[in-house]
């Protein structure tokens, strides 16, 4: 056994194993996604297979890049799992439970190498032991029970020499494959010679030393069959580039009684080229995602590449867009007749730019399934802790949104999800007794509205107690009364400190909960509602911008600045007639449709001088953010503008009512505001 | 690499505000361009003129005359914005005037005294001599990191 | 400096020959090359030392392969020195022994 170099070279090849982390955290999120699906009983074939498939594949990476401790869990997870897949043992609910420990202890492996995390060895020693176990008692078991199934173990075959002739791709260096490794497992098979041919090569001035010329020829004296020398080869070689040939037959070992496995007599030992042995079944979709690099469909399907890249291409465009509407403002002077031909192709460049840029924008958008999947095992794992009974229902997991927010929206709905388990439903017993189904229900439920992701969280339980809460609220100094209507009673479980768990439990942590939640929420420029019925349950309600990174808006002119009203928070825009501006108890506020909206004045809240600081001069935009609306006086309307959002703190600071910045046509600084926080600003 | 520190003499950038000469580290700027209009920020102090759009980064620019009371602070076709690169942020800074590029060796450097400068001798690394004209040398990154800045969000 | 009177012009190599600095490498190589041009093959010959090479895998055997090559299509015959015993496994393993072998001043590892 040789060890393996990889912590000489780790830090140099961090690029390639980010790769190879995120393709393995996949295959571990779909196990976990079949496994908890998994019905004991009448498990699905195709099921076991991909469950087969995600392991061998996650070993088969670990191998090639070097991380050998991943492979010790993966391969005993593999072996019992084909045992499982081959009807050689028959699935129970208790391994199902051991498959996801064994997941998890692998994805802590991961964890270790990708971010130092921790490793707990003792885990990992007894759940290999464990899976060990269940292969030898069960096997025990199948034996004394039936006799009718063919020992599985590969018909013995002899000693033999093999010349194993690989040509791999050319990019096989720059895929960070380390041939190193994976000679070394060759190795193991037997005794082994290596040659490496460089058979043509360009001049040496022309020559690129990250592409591959090479290819090597194998001598392997072993008792192996070809089977598990392809396997080996799995991940880094296609069919045709690998081709194993029979030397000569030593019968050292055991004579070969099991010659009809395989197909081609081969019995002229010299020449008797043995094509490629055909790959196993569950190999037929691996150039599907998830297979390592491998060349073939998957290449043309899609490609990997890392967000800043995808960051800059959006900054890029919206550098672009920015100069296209200049260009359109200047033009604007030109005389449309004489200028026909200008105007028609800026027209022409302003359609494609913005298709330009919502073609980018979308190259970040994910589906927000990746968010949901994680709660099903979530979900089984709390309901069993907590003695509930749960089902789990998720709804348009395929809406899309910006993968930066999908990243940070997870940690505020795992929050949900487990406070709905926690706190929201009661005891099976607890339900019966009030006449409701002893399973509680669960729904995550994910829409596109209008320019907004909404993501709703909704149980059936016995919803919010209005009273619980206000004594809560008054026990912990928390200003409330007995006149606030429900929506204002909800909205006080987002004061900092408050839980109104009876008990704190290491489910819902220790009140931490739901300000957090508020506070994670609103830095992705989202809202959070709360709607609940005495017992019929409760629904939080989140709802975020599409994307960080571009936003509709109308610019607005007050006091010689010009300031961006997202799009999304617009009523419609009016002047008012003097009539319509009271004064209610010292606040002014306009008339509108029998509403009384009250007056926010822009140049007030932003200390700006202008010469319009009546209602009824200006013009007022009116407003409405989750069902708070308001009138902003502004001196004037300018244009709808689609504007890239900027950040105030990347160089500065977070300032107050705004939303960050951005730059207009004429290249000028313009700040958008955010229409939420202004509401609380006067 | 200690070594080389001390042989190669820093160069510093100097500049006009009001009636003294300072001086920066020339490492820490980025470029010198004109004023041009900001967008003013709200409720910001007066020193913080704005903000300005470099290039599609937002950058805030403050005025040291205002800050420190040097003279009265004009805007026209000479006022000059040094734009600077500190603590991986880029921020502006208005002065009336860019003189030259000095190298000073270390002991062309004294310890600045406790009077005499409108700037906190706390952000000052010492004063220099050039040419028998008396140089004072800002430590801009104190400077432009402190809490009287007001230029960055508080930790807290 | 390389054309001075002695017969071996040494050609240092260094630091990371792996996959992930193979490019970095080709400046070097190619001012010694340059070195090179002005000498006749039979006036010397390229001594290349390995001393210093940190990093070793497929991706630098294949580029000093393609090298020594060069250097033997130009006439010379170069001679390796100084392999690191890591190298020295690392080149075997990887199957690039027989090109190098010939090269090597001291004695060769086992076939």
């Amino acid at each position: 056994m040789t060890t393996p170099d990889h912590h000489n070279t780790s830090i140099d090849l961090d690029r390639f194993n980010a790769v190879f982390f995120e393709e393995c955290a996949e295959h571990l999120a779909d196990m976990e996604h079949i496994l908890v699906a998994l019905d004991p009983a009448h498990p699905d074939g195709e099921e076991l297979n991909a469950l087969f498939r995600a392991a061998h594949s996650i070993k088969g990476g670990a191998g090639i890049f070097g991380f050998r401790d991943l492979t010790v869990v993966t391969h005993e997870l593999e072996s019992l799992l084909d045992k499982v897949r081959g009807n050689e043992l028959g699935l129970t609910a208790t391994m199902i439970d051991l498959f996801l420990e064994a997941r998890d202890a692998i994805a802590m492996q991961l964890a270790g190498h990708r971010d130092g995390a921790a490793v707990d060895q003792g885990v990992i020693e007894d759940i290999c032991r464990r899976l060990r176990d269940q292969i030898e008692t069960n096997a025990a078991a199948a034996e004394a029970s039936t006799s009718s199934h063919v020992p599985s173990a590969e018909p013995m075959t002899g000693f033999r020499r093999l010349e194993i002739v690989f040509s791999p791709d050319n990019d096989i260096f720059q895929r960070g494959v380390r041939l190193e490794n994976l000679f070394n497992e060759l190795a193991q098979l037997g005794d082994l010679s290596v040659k490496a041919e460089i058979p043509e090569a360009p001049p040496f001035e022309a020559f690129d030393p990250e592409v591959c010329h090479a290819r090597w020829i194998f001598a392997l004296d072993t008792a192996a069959a070809d089977e598990e020398i392809w396997d080996i080869f799995e991940f880094v070689a296609e069919r045709e580039q690998l081709t194993i040939i029979t030397r000569d037959e030593q019968a050292t070992a055991a004579p070969s009684p099991a010659r009809e496995d395989i197909p081609a007599p081969a019995s002229t030992p010299a020449e008797a080229a043995i094509a490629p042995m055909g790959r196993r079944a569950y190999d037929r979709d691996e150039t599907a995602p998830g297979a390592f690099g491998r060349r073939g469909g998957e290449a043309e399907s899609s490609i990997r590449v890392g967000v800043t890249k995808v960051d800059q291409l959006i900054n890029q465009v919206g550098e672009l867009v920015i100069t296209q509407s200049m260009l359109s403002q200047m033009a604007a002077v030109l005389d449309p007749v004489l200028f026909e031909n200008i105007h028609r192709g800026l027209l022409q460049l302003e359609r494609n730019t913005r298709d330009l840029q919502q073609s980018v924008m979308s190259i970040r958008l994910v589906p927000i399934s990746i968010v949901f999947s994680r709660f099903p095992r979530l979900v089984r794992d709390l309901a069993a802790k907590l003695g509930k009974q749960v089902d789990l229902k998720t709804v348009g997991e395929a809406t899309e949104l910006d993968k930066g927010l999908i990243e940070k929206v997870a940690d505020p709905l795992t929050h949900l999800v487990r406070n709905c388990l926690d706190h929201g439903l009661e005891s099976p017993e607890a339900r019966m007794a009030a006449g409701k189904d002893p399973v509680g229900t669960i729904t995550l439920r994910a829409s596109q509205v209008g320019g907004r992701i909404v993501i709703d969280v909704m149980d059936d339980g016995a919803g919010l107690s209005r009273e619980k809460i206000l004594r809560k609220a008054a026990e912990r100094g928390i200003p409330a009364s007995d006149a606030m209507t429900d929506e204002e009673v909800w909205q006080l479980i987002f004061a900092p400190g408050f839980s109104t768990a009876e008990t704190v439990t290491d489910i819902s942590g220790r009140g931490v909960g739901m300000d957090v939640v508020l506070r994670n929420v609103q830095a992705l420029s989202g809202r959070v509602q709360v709607s609940s019925e005495p017992g019929a349950g409760t629904r939080v309600t989140i709802s975020l911008p599409l994307t960080l990174a571009i936003l509709d808006g109308l610019s607005v002119a007050v006091g010689g600045e010009k300031f961006i009203i997202p799009l999304n928070a617009i009523i419609e825009s009016l002047q008012p007639k003097p009539e319509e501006i009271k004064s209610v108890n010292g606040r002014t506020v306009v008339h509108v449709r029998g509403e009384y909206l009250p007056l926010l004045p822009l140049h007030q809240l932003f200390n700006l001088e202008t010469a319009v600081t009546r209602a009824e001069e200006g013009i007022v935009v009116l407003v409405d953010v989750e069902g708070e609306k308001a009138a902003l006086l502004v001196d004037a309307l300018l244009d709808e503008h689609q504007v890239v959002i900027k950040s105030l703190e990347a160089n500065y600071r977070k300032v107050e009512g705004t939303a960050g910045a951005t730059i207009l046509g004429d290249g000028r600084v313009a700040l958008i505001l955010d229409v939420h926080a202004l509401l609380r600003m006067r | 690499m200690d070594t080389s520190e001390r042989i190669i003499p820093h160069e510093y950038l100097t500049f006009t505000l009001g009636n003294e000469e300072y001086g920066i580290d020339i490492l820490k700027v980025q470029e010198i361009r004109g004023y041009d209009a900001v967008t003013r920020i709200a409720n910001a102090p007066e020193f913080l003129k704005g903000v300005i759009n470099l290039r599609g980064v937002i950058v805030p620019i403050v005025d040291m005359r205002i800050r420190f009371n040097l003279g009265t602070p004009h805007y026209d076709e000479f006022t000059v914005v040094i734009i600077m690169n500190v603590l991986n942020r880029v921020i502006g800074m208005v002065v009336d005037g860019v003189s030259d590029v000095v190298a000073l060796e270390p002991e062309q450097i004294r310890p600045a005294p406790e009077l005499g400068s409108a700037l906190d001798t706390r952000y000052l690394t010492g004063l220099g001599t050039v040419n028998g004209q008396m140089l004072i040398l800002m430590d801009i990154e104190k400077l432009l990191s402190s809490d009287e800045m007001q230029l960055m969000d508080s930790a807290a | 400096m390389p054309e001075n009177a002695s017969a071996n012009l040494t050609i240092r190599l260094n630091g990371d020959w792996s996959m992930t600095g193979v490019t970095q490498q080709l400046l070097p190589l190619t001012e010694h090359l340059a070195a090179l041009s002005g000498v006749h093959p039979q006036q010397a010959q390229p001594v290349i030392d390995l001393t210093e090479v940190a990093l070793f895998d497929a991706c630098g055997c294949q580029l000093l392969t393609i090298l020594l090559r060069h250097l033997r299509l130009l006439g010379f015959a170069p001679v390796l020195t100084n392999i690191p015993a890591e190298l020295r496994g690392s080149i075997e393993l990887l199957g690039f022994g027989h090109e190098f072998e010939t090269m090597l001043d001291i004695a060769k590892g086992h076939a």
